[in-house]
C-alpha cells in the first residue's frame, strides 16, 4: 500500500466517523462539499482529527503553499482573488479540481469549497513530507 | 448542590483581579485545577498567598505566563496547558481593561489598546482553545461582558464597543462549534466592587444606588457564582450562545 493509499484510508475512516458517511462509498476524486455534502464545520473537525492521528498541525492554505512556492515573488492572489498567474500554477498542483472551476475570478474561500477528498489526502501528505 | 466542577481543567485570565480572583477561588472550591493566564508570576504569588490565607487550598491552582495579546504566547499557553493537563474544559476570559476618557480626546494607542485588551485578545484565547475542545468534543467558553455592551454611556465608547464585541463574539462562536458539544456563553456584570471599579465608584456610589434595583454595587463573587453555573454541565448542558445579565438589576 502507498502512501496515498494509507492516507486516503485513514482519511475515509474519519469522514465516516465525523459526519457519517460510510467510507467504502468515498471515492478519491469525491468533492468534499458539493458531493459529499460536508460544510465547513465537519471539515475543520475531519482536519482536527487528522492532526491527533498524525500528530501534526494541518492549515487548508497548506495545499496552496506549493503553488505560492513556485510563483516566488509574483502575487498568488490579491485581495482575496487568486490571480491568473496563481490560477495557472493552481491547475497543475491541484489537478485533482476540476480543471474548469479554476477559473477567473475565484477566491482563495471559495477554493476550498472545491476540495475533494484527494486534497484533504495531499494536505496531510504536504505536512508530513514538510515534516520529514 | 454538586455542580460537577471537580476535576475540570479551568483556564482563566484576570485571575489577580477582583473578579477573575472570585473565579479562581470558587472553582478552587469546586475541585477544579485552575490554570491563570499571567503576565508575570509576582502578582500570582500575592494571590496564592491571599488564598491560602482565605483557607482555600491552591495545590490546583497553576499558572502559565503568557503575553495575552500575542497569539503566538497564547499558542504556546494552550499547549503548554495540555501536555500538562490533558485537557482544557472551560475557558474563561476575566482579563479586561476599563479606563473612561472621552472618546475625542483618546488617541490611536488608546482606542487601539481598547480594542486589544478586551475583544482581540479573548477572540484570539476562544480561537485558541477550539482545537482541544474540538478533539475532546467538549468545552465551555465563558467571556466576560459588561452592562456597558448595552448602555449608553459616556467615557466608555471604545470599551463598551469591544463589549458588545465579546457578546455578538458569544453569539456567532456558539453557532459554529455547538455541534462539537462546545459550548460558548457570556456573562454581563453591572458595577461590580473590585480594585477596578473604585474611582468610578467613589464618584458615582450614590448614583448606582439609586439606578440599580437591588440598591448597591455587586460583589465579585455574585458574578463568580454565575460564572460556575455556566460552567456546570450539569446545570446549564442546553445553554449556549447567551449572554447572562447580572447587574443588580439597573434601571
Amino acid at each position: 500500500m502507498n502512501e496515498l493509499d494509507d492516507i486516503f484510508k485513514n482519511v475515509c475512516e474519519i469522514i465516516e466517523n465525523s459526519v457519517g458517511i460510510e467510507k467504502e462509498s468515498i471515492k478519491l476524486e469525491d468533492t468534499l462539499f458539493d458531493k459529499l455534502g460536508i460544510d465547513s464545520i465537519d471539515l475543520v473537525d475531519i482536519l482536527f482529527e487528522l492532526e491527533t492521528l498524525y500528530d501534526v498541525e494541518l492549515k487548508v492554505s497548506d495545499i496552496e503553499a506549493k503553488a505560492k512556492e513556485e510563483l516566488g515573488d509574483t502575487p498568488y492572489e490579491i485581495d482575496g482573488v487568486i490571480t491568473p498567474d496563481g490560477l495557472k500554477v493552481l491547475k497543475s498542483h491541484m489537478s485533482e479540481i476540476d480543471a474548469s472551476e479554476i477559473k477567473e475570478g475565484l477566491t482563495v474561500h471559495k477554493l476550498v469549497q472545491l476540495f475533494s477528498v484527494h486534497s484533504l489526502c495531499k494536505i496531510v501528505m504536504y505536512r508530513l513530507e514538510a515534516n520529514q | 448542590m454538586n455542580l460537577g466542577l471537580n476535576d475540570k481543567i479551568v483556564v482563566l485570565t484576570g485571575a489577580t483581579g477582583g473578579i477573575g480572583g472570585a473565579i479562581a477561588e470558587d472553582f478552587l472550591t469546586e475541585g477544579s485545577t485552575v490554570v491563570c493566564l499571567i503576565r508575570n508570576e509576582e502578582k500570582m504569588q500575592i494571590f496564592k498567598t491571599e488564598l491560602n490565607k482565605k483557607g482555600v487550598a491552591v495545590e490546583n491552582l497553576y499558572s502559565e505566563v503568557c503575553n495575552l495579546l500575542d497569539y503566538k504566547s497564547i499558542l504556546a499557553a494552550v499547549k503548554n496547558i495540555i501536555q500538562k493537563h490533558k485537557a482544557i474544559d472551560v475557558l474563561v476570559n476575566c482579563a479586561g481593561y476599563a479606563d473612561e476618557f472621552p472618546f475625542a480626546l483618546m488617541d490611536e494607542e488608546q482606542i487601539s489598546k481598547m480594542i486589544d485588551f478586551n475583544l482581540k485578545s479573548p477572540m484570539f484565547l476562544c480561537h485558541a482553545v477550539l482545537r482541544p475542545m474540538f478533539k475532546q468534543n467538549s468545552g465551555s467558553i465563558i467571556n466576560i461582558s459588561s452592562a456597558s455592551a448595552t448602555k449608553k454611556g459616556r467615557g466608555i465608547v471604545s470599551y463598551a464597543a469591544a463589549k458588545a464585541g465579546i457578546e455578538t463574539l458569544t453569539r456567532t462562536l456558539a453557532s459554529e462549534v455547538g455541534r462539537k458539544n462546545i459550548r460558548v456563553n457570556c456573562i454581563r456584570p453591572g458595577l461590580i466592587k473590585t480594585p477596578m471599579s473604585e474611582a468610578v465608584l467613589f464618584r458615582l456610589e450614590d448614583h448606582v444606588n439609586a439606578t440599580t434595583s437591588l440598591g448597591r454595587a455587586g460583589l465579585p463573587n455574585e458574578i463568580s457564582k454565575m460564572v460556575l453555573v455556566v460552567a456546570s454541565d450539569k446545570i446549564s448542558s442546553y445553554m449556549t450562545g447567551e449572554c447572562l445579565t447580572v447587574d443588580g438589576g439597573i434601571i
